[in-house]
């Protein structure tokens, strides 16, 4: 290496090692800020909603079923780290419980301008930061040292940890110092696991360049190389795994979806069974719990019992049809998941929007979480409705005294272990480059051992 | 002849991965655009019942004929608003059914293969080049004064690089010509030029970018380097960047809080404060209703509707300004990164830009403003809006922009890119200037050698 290139190497490497955890930290506080903001707006709506459904209930309880519900999706506290797929919108996540909802009504994400460029976060700038040192650390080695030792091989990793430990750490525990709550032992898990997958990155990607300083002839070769599969992970790999995904696994058109849902509502699934054939069998049905032989024997109040019937119809067609929807999301995440193993930004991204309770599934996990809670809802209500109204339902409970009966629902970020099985290929693609540099200079550390005793 | 079949053969692989990757981009755009124009087909553009507390429409924007080009910001701006014409919930945006991180990473289009995918596949362009100036010993050549610059610069750049450029242009017309794009107007055929034309200087401003790099350095796996971390800073890491701060300044509020204060208000709302209903008659200028005769339910229920209107009116204007301040400051930031010059200029070109979705945001609260007027005449009446009514309702209608005004806005932006290409075609000359002035002097030992 001439001493001008490694002045101006050296120079670099200085100012790099001040720059990257200064830019990772103001970075935290502006998503942070956003944060902060979307927790704001997601308490004082969770505020009003629990208002509204306490001190201003309908005057009857079926009433707050046909309307819509809105209930404000937690936001994860470690999305100042990793906004991940939620609010790189800005916009938090809102979950609709009701029972007629058209899939159009579906509100889900705001889209604004911002929806064209992604938001630049610490997690994202670690992502193009680890492998951009990497280059030039191998280029510096290679410069210096070509040897696909051992000695050369940790080196290699140590330089890469070095350089970019401070600027993970630092923006993980900053996001974590500068929550209102303590993120309590799941929170510590979470911070636990991504500093891991971003350690196994790190490994994976100084393997990477270090391989392919080490095994090519020539520099300029194994650096355009390089650059190349590194421009092609940042730029080209993730559109591709998600692209492949949706053409495998294509979900349904709007249309299609909401029309499905429209007609099995009202004729059943197979499309057989019409509204009135649908409600001779609710009432037979409870014609047969009661053992009665007509409805004016059943000692409660049928209508309302086949009410719960036809609502618990509606609810399952939804759930089926919605379910077939996120059975195919999931399909479409499980083959990135199997995809990244050849990606390690892809392998990456993933882990840790998944780590930081950011990515679709979670959010999912939370719809899924308001549902059941909302089955729980429908369930004591018909059936508060049926047996205490009395079979003429005079006596039917309203006001604010019964619906403090029922706990307005309290979203919550779900388990970490959940995430685990969202990370768990891609940090086995991570793990197996790392594996693969090392048995690497393994080999070779033994061969000339070998070869001097057989001397 | 001396062939190296080996970079033959990884030029192959490198013009079909090219071919490959626009191909994609054509099919991910028209994929794009034919599930928007299916749930534009679904859309139900008239009112369907004569009470107007059910009943809704939604507004559509149709698809730009240049579409194929830039898939912008379809499917991710709202093309299609629900407007409930009870008044109560405006604007809903409906989206497609779609993985989020699809609508994060997946936009694969003709503006990525371009903008970002063609720079990358610059780099083994590059490498090729390089390679055989090398191998013919052209540096010291031209060093010695052997060859011109001119006829090194048409010979050995321009030349490979034109050939590149027509295999290029070539896939990317058959894709087009395959995704349906035809030229039926002279003004698709100038807007197609102007496209060609900003891509091009592009792409040429990379070019540059790089044989400056090179000369600077004079050492390939430097420059590539430094091309990369250019790359990296202008396409990804300056525009996200600049996003994270416009959010920070202003952060996009979303709708659901006003659905939530639309259902604050109207817990407290009642329908028969007769008190009220005047007050609020009056402020709209109509007389006081006659409350001697009963009101029906539907007339009853569009005046708290109305009402809640009303109250909720500063905060939708809030909220729409909101829009607006977000929407200039991604414009105004644009002129920050050349790639976001010309991401802009080719989305307004093919008619998916941002000042589209505005405009067409903008008209749907136009109509939906001239709904109410219309209702609200009806309502003033005690009046229930009828089949007859419905059908002499206002009707959505959206212009496109005409041809005049795309170019006007593409303009300034083309011109950045020229402008930028003539800086480093001067910085170029400069470096050349200081190499080459020596090699007339001495014919040897000068700076410029390739290693």
């Amino acid at each position: 290496m001439t001493h001008d290139k490694a002045g101006l190497l050296q120079r670099f490497l200085a100012w790099a090692r001040f720059i990257i955890p200064v830019v990772a930290v103001i970075l935290v506080m502006l998503q942070w800020w956003q944060n902060a903001l979307l927790m704001d707006e997601a308490r004082t709506a969770s505020q009003v909603m629990r208002q509204i459904w306490t001190d201003h209930p309908p005057a009857f309880p079926i009433d707050t079923l046909i309307t819509a519900l809105y209930v404000p999706m937690a936001v994860s506290p470690l999305g100042a780290f990793d906004p991940g797929d939620g609010p790189w919108l800005a916009q938090s996540v809102w979950l609709q419980l009701s029972k007629i909802a058209r899939a159009q009504d579906q509100l889900g994400f705001d889209i604004f301008s911002a929806g064209r460029q992604i938001s630049l976060s610490a997690a994202t700038f670690a992502q193009f930061a680890i492998p951009s040192l990497a280059i030039v650390l191998g280029w510096r080695q290679a410069l210096r040292n070509k040897s696909l030792s051992l000695q050369s091989w940790t080196s290699m990793q140590i330089a890469l940890i070095e350089y970019s430990a401070p600027m993970v750490a630092i923006s993980c525990l900053l996001t974590a110092l500068l929550q209102r709550q303590s993120l309590g032992v799941e929170g510590a898990i979470r911070l636990m696991l991504i500093l891991g997958s971003y350690v196994l990155y790190s490994i994976a990607t100084g393997t990477i360049c270090w391989l392919g300083f080490m095994t090519s002839s020539s520099i300029s070769r194994a650096t355009g190389l390089l650059v190349l599969f590194w421009l092609f992970n940042m730029t080209l790999a993730r559109p591709f795994t998600v692209n492949l995904a949706a053409i495998v696994f294509p979900p349904p058109n709007l249309e299609q979806y909401a029309r499905r849902i429209e007609f099995e509502t009202e004729n059943g699934y197979n499309g057989v069974e019409s509204r009135d054939d649908r409600q001779r069998r609710f009432l037979n049905e409870v014609l047969r719990e009661y053992k009665a032989k007509a409805p004016v024997e059943v000692p409660v109040n049928v209508s309302a019992l086949i009410l719960q019937k036809e609502e618990r119809h509606h609810r399952e067609v939804s759930s089926r049809i919605r379910g077939e929807v996120n059975e195919i999301f999931l399909k479409q995440e499980r083959l990135e998941q199997i995809l990244s193993m050849a990606f390690p930004m892809v392998a990456v991204q993933i882990s840790s929007s998944a780590l930081s309770a950011t990515d679709f599934a979670s959010q999912r996990r939370q719809l899924a979480d308001a549902d059941l809670f909302w089955d729980q809802v429908a369930k004591k209500v018909y059936y508060d409705v049926a047996v205490s109204s009395g079979p003429q339902a005079l006596r039917i409970q309203r006001g604010s005294d019964y619906w403090r009966q029922i706990p307005f629902y309290e979203p919550a970020v779900p388990s970490p272990f959940w995430a685990i099985f969202a990370c768990l290929t891609p940090s086995c693609g991570l793990l197996l480059f790392g594996i693969a540099g090392l048995l690497t200079a393994f080999r070779k550390a033994v061969a000339p051992v070998e070869q001097g005793e057989a001397a | 002849m001396n062939i190296n079949w080996r970079d033959l053969v990884l030029q192959i692989l490198l013009a079909v991965a090219v071919a490959l990757v626009l191909l994609f981009a054509s099919t991910t755009t028209s994929r794009l655009h034919d599930g928007e124009r299916k749930m534009h087909g679904g859309a139900k553009h008239e009112p369907q019942a004569s009470n107007p507390a059910e009943t809704f429409v939604e507004v559509v924007l149709e698809s730009s004929p240049l579409s194929q080009l830039s898939a912008g910001f379809t499917g991710i701006a709202p093309s299609m608003h629900l407007i409930r014409l009870s008044v109560s919930r405006p604007l809903s945006n409906v989206d497609p059914i779609e993985h989020p991180s699809r609508r994060r990473y997946g936009r694969i289009d003709f503006s990525f293969a371009f903008l970002v995918f063609l720079p990358i596949a610059l780099i083994p362009m590059y490498y090729f080049i390089y390679k055989r100036c090398v191998s013919r010993g052209d540096a010291e050549k031209l060093a010695s004064g052997r060859t011109k610059l001119l006829d090194f610069c048409i010979e050995r750049i321009l030349l490979p690089l034109l050939g590149i450029a027509g295999f290029v242009s070539l896939v990317t017309l058959a894709c087009l010509y395959a995704a349906g794009l035809r030229l039926a107007s002279n003004e698709v055929l100038g807007l197609i030029a102007v496209w060609a034309v900003t891509v091009s200087f592009y792409l040429l401003a990379w070019i540059l970018l790089f044989a400056l790099f090179l000369l600077r350095s004079a050492s390939f796996s430097s420059a590539i380097i430094q091309y990369a971390a250019t790359f990296l800073l202008i396409v990804f890491i300056v525009p996200q960047f600049v996003q994270t701060v416009i959010l920070a300044i202003e952060r996009p509020h979303g709708r659901l809080p006003l659905v939530v204060e639309r259902r604050r208000i109207l817990q407290n709302t009642r329908l028969g404060d007769q008190a009220a209903v005047d007050r609020f008659m009056q402020r709209k200028g109509y007389s006081p209703l006659d409350w001697t005769e009963p009101m029906t339910e539907p007339v009853s229920q569009a005046l708290v509707n109305l009402r809640i209107e009303e109250a909720i009116a500063p905060r939708l204007v809030e909220f729409e300004s909101s829009v607006d301040r977000l929407d200039s400051l991604a414009l105004t930031s644009s002129w920050l990164s050349p790639f976001l010059v010309a991401q802009y200029a080719v989305d307004d070109i093919a008619g998916t830009g941002l000042s589209r979705y505005s405009d067409f945001r903008k008209a749907a609260i136009e109509y939906h403003e001239k709904w109410q007027k219309y209702t609200f005449d009806f309502v003033a009446r005690r009046q229930f809006l009828d089949y007859d009514a419905l059908r002499n309702a206002p009707k959505f209608q959206y212009y496109n922009s005409d041809t005049g005004s795309i170019l006007l806005s593409v303009l300034p932006r083309s011109g950045y890119l020229i402008g930028l290409c003539a800086a480093l075609a001067f910085g170029i000359s400069r470096q050349l200037r200081q190499l080459l002035p020596q090699s007339k002097k001495t014919g040897r030992n000068t700076g410029l050698s390739f290693t």
